[in-house]
């Protein structure tokens, strides 16, 4: 690491010496290093390196580690820096969540379409999955053989930060007649672990069509390759809404099922149900935040009131993190309220579930909430909330329609992580 | 590395007290000035250590160090000096690895750690205050060279600290780096990354 051979010329400067300047630059955050790129062209290849990335994940982890160690209370929110919704098809609005010296103005997006992916058809691009940064998509080829019956979809990994994407091979179906079926894509990246990405494919299998298969993708070996043994599922579990935490992949089912699957000892493994709700339900938020899975339902008539639910990480059972009550929300924001609505709907107030946000630091951990023209968050510990940012509506909008549900909104943070 | 020895509580950091129990190395920069160094401060330096290991040279030999100023092995000398007393602080028993901090500790190890902690941070801000990026840059060189791993973490860490909010200008200067794009070639990438442009400090 250290070059200890110099020559004893006295020209010998820092900026000659490549690692120094790696050491130093892997101590500077991201989003300098991006404007850094601009200082010369060595530096731009020196930064865009995937040599360079790990490195500078690898420091910052052990910055981690050394916080966490020395229960160091976190000063900083978690590294959840923004989050993006989809607006439309071809519009992203970038929410930051971090107090930027800047807060008063509107901050520029990192982007705000998708077309470094691909320059023909930006709008047939769909956000699938995030991932600490790194995202997965999905695009549909057109049809453009009038033998080929099905449509054929393309996925690609991106980096929204450095633009960069990369497409996935496709994965083979394992005899030439038979189409394969692909029931949902999940990326799994956990950079504190390796700066490497896998993405979980979740595929109909040879032996019949009550089992499932999965494959995994490795960003090490650009291949896909069949994981573990064929699986039977419950009829209704939704593979393409995965959400990958601690190293596994868990779906769930509308009627309670609730499955995962562990990458490593590569198995797939059921959760308990999820808990049933009272009344009937309105929606469910299914995620994660900081190594924890959540799960809200929002049901029967009292929808102020509901529970965020938390799973144990040794998966024994689903208990309740935090216990919310938007009234003084309603009260302080009179548009949710749907006049034109009875009282006892479901839907009489609007507001959906954004994220839910655990922090480190437990005073921070907070709900974010789409209301109308607006994103709010609300903090679980002593239930202040604040205005996080406005949505202006765009063409056919009103302003009192709510414009997406939390399927639109992922999660963002700035990584020089190589795709 | 040594935790904290008898140490010398003479506080000028040159001269070697006469008379101490001590050993002390000798040391001599690029530009002739001698420095008598305690044993242990001195083994500090990578470079001095493995010196001392592979040859059975006498101590009392000045070691050269042909790529070293004076001003900056005085620097680096008060540097080690500190972060040894401060090291000492912390009871022997437990281990300097942060991983093996999940191991039972005492009270009072936690205490005197957390203290420990606090007065390198006050150090670290007291000891760059004054020094200008050029004086910085040669620190780091002389910390690089000699070996000090303590030592050149932290400097890489306040040059980090000290760029990152500058403009890329700021950091061409800093580095006496000459840009390399033609301004078509920059003006591209400013635009590609325009976020991460705003908010950066008035050079």
């Amino acid at each position: 690491m250290l070059t200890t051979n110099y020559g004893s010329s006295s020209a010998e400067t820092v900026a000659n010496n490549e690692d120094l300047v790696t050491q130093i630059l892997i101590r500077v955050p991201v989003k300098p290093l991006l404007r850094f790129k601009c200082v010369s062209k060595h530096w731009l290849s020196l930064i865009s390196s995937s040599h360079f990335y790990h490195h500078h994940n690898h420091n910052h982890n052990q910055n981690q580690n050394q916080n966490q160690n020395q229960n160091q209370k976190q000063n900083h929110p978690t590294s959840l820096s923004a989050v993006i919704l989809r607006r439309n098809p071809s519009l992203f609005q970038f929410v930051p969540l971090k107090p930027t010296k800047t807060t008063t103005t509107t901050t520029t997006p990192p982007f705000t379409s998708l077309h470094f992916i691909n320059q023909n058809s930006p709008s047939n691009i769909k956000i699938l999955h995030s991932c600490h940064g790194l995202f997965l998509c999905r695009s549909v080829q057109e049809k453009n053989n009038i033998l080929n019956q099905n449509n054929r979809h393309c996925y690609y990994v991106c980096n929204f930060t450095t633009k960069q994407s990369t497409t996935l091979p496709s994965i083979n179906s394992f005899s030439p007649n038979e189409p394969i079926s692909i029931f949902g894509l999940t990326l799994a990246f956990e950079p504190s672990k390796s700066p490497h990405y896998q993405v979980v494919c979740v595929r109909s299998s040879k032996v019949s069509m009550y089992y499932y298969q999965i494959e995994v993708y490795s960003s090490k070996t650009r291949t896909w390759r069949t994981s573990g043994s064929p699986f039977v599922a419950p009829f209704d579990i939704v593979f393409d809404n995965g959400v990958f935490c601690n190293g596994a992949v868990h779906w769930i089912s509308p009627s309670g099922s609730a499955l995962y699957y562990d990458i490593e000892r590569e198995r797939v493994e059921k959760m308990p149900r999820l808990v049933e709700s009272w009344g009937k339900r309105r929606s469910r938020y299914f995620g994660e935040s900081n190594g924890h899975l959540h799960l809200v339902d929002i049901c029967g008539v009292r929808t102020t009131k509901f529970k965020v639910f938390e799973m144990e990480r040794d998966y024994s059972k689903w208990f309740v993190k935090y216990e919310v009550d938007l009234d003084e929300i309603v009260a302080t924001f009179p548009e949710m309220v749907r006049d034109s609505l009875d009282p006892c709907d479901s839907y009489y107030y609007a507001f959906v579930i954004v994220f839910v946000v655990r922090n480190e630091n437990e005073e921070e951990s907070s709900l974010l909430l789409h209301i109308p023209g607006k994103i709010i968050s609300y903090n679980f510990r002593d239930k202040s909330f604040k205005k996080v940012c406005d949505l202006t509506p765009i063409r056919n909008e009103t302003k009192s329609s709510l414009q997406f549900g939390w399927l639109d909104a992922y999660q963002f943070v700035e990584t020089l992580a190589c795709v | 590395m040594a935790n904290g020895e008898n140490q010398n509580p003479n506080p000028n950091p040159i001269e070697a007290t006469p008379g101490a129990a001590a050993r002390t190395i000798t040391l001599k920069t690029a530009d002739g000035e001698i420095f008598e160094v305690e044993e242990a401060v001195a083994m500090e330096f990578g470079t001095v250590k493995s010196f001392f290991e592979d040859d059975a040279v006498s101590a009392t030999k000045p070691m050269p160090l042909p790529n070293v100023s004076g001003s900056a092995l005085s620097r680096v000398i008060t540097y080690c000096r500190r972060s040894l007393e401060i090291r000492s602080m912390i009871p022997p028993a437990t281990s300097e690895d942060a991983t093996a901090a999940e191991a039972v500790q005492g009270e009072g190890d936690l205490e005197a750690e957390k203290a420990a902690k606090q007065e390198r941070k006050e150090f670290e801000a007291e000891f760059l205050k004054d020094e200008s990026n050029e004086d910085v840059k040669e620190l780091i060189l002389a910390a690089n060279y000699l070996n000090i791993k303590e030592l050149l973490d932290f400097l890489c860490r306040s040059v980090a600290l000290r760029i990152q909010n500058k403009s890329v200008e700021y950091a061409r200067k800093f580095f006496g780096i000459e840009g390399d794009y033609t301004p078509e070639e920059e003006a591209q990438i400013r635009q590609e990354y325009a976020w991460a442009f705003e908010g950066v400090d008035e050079d």
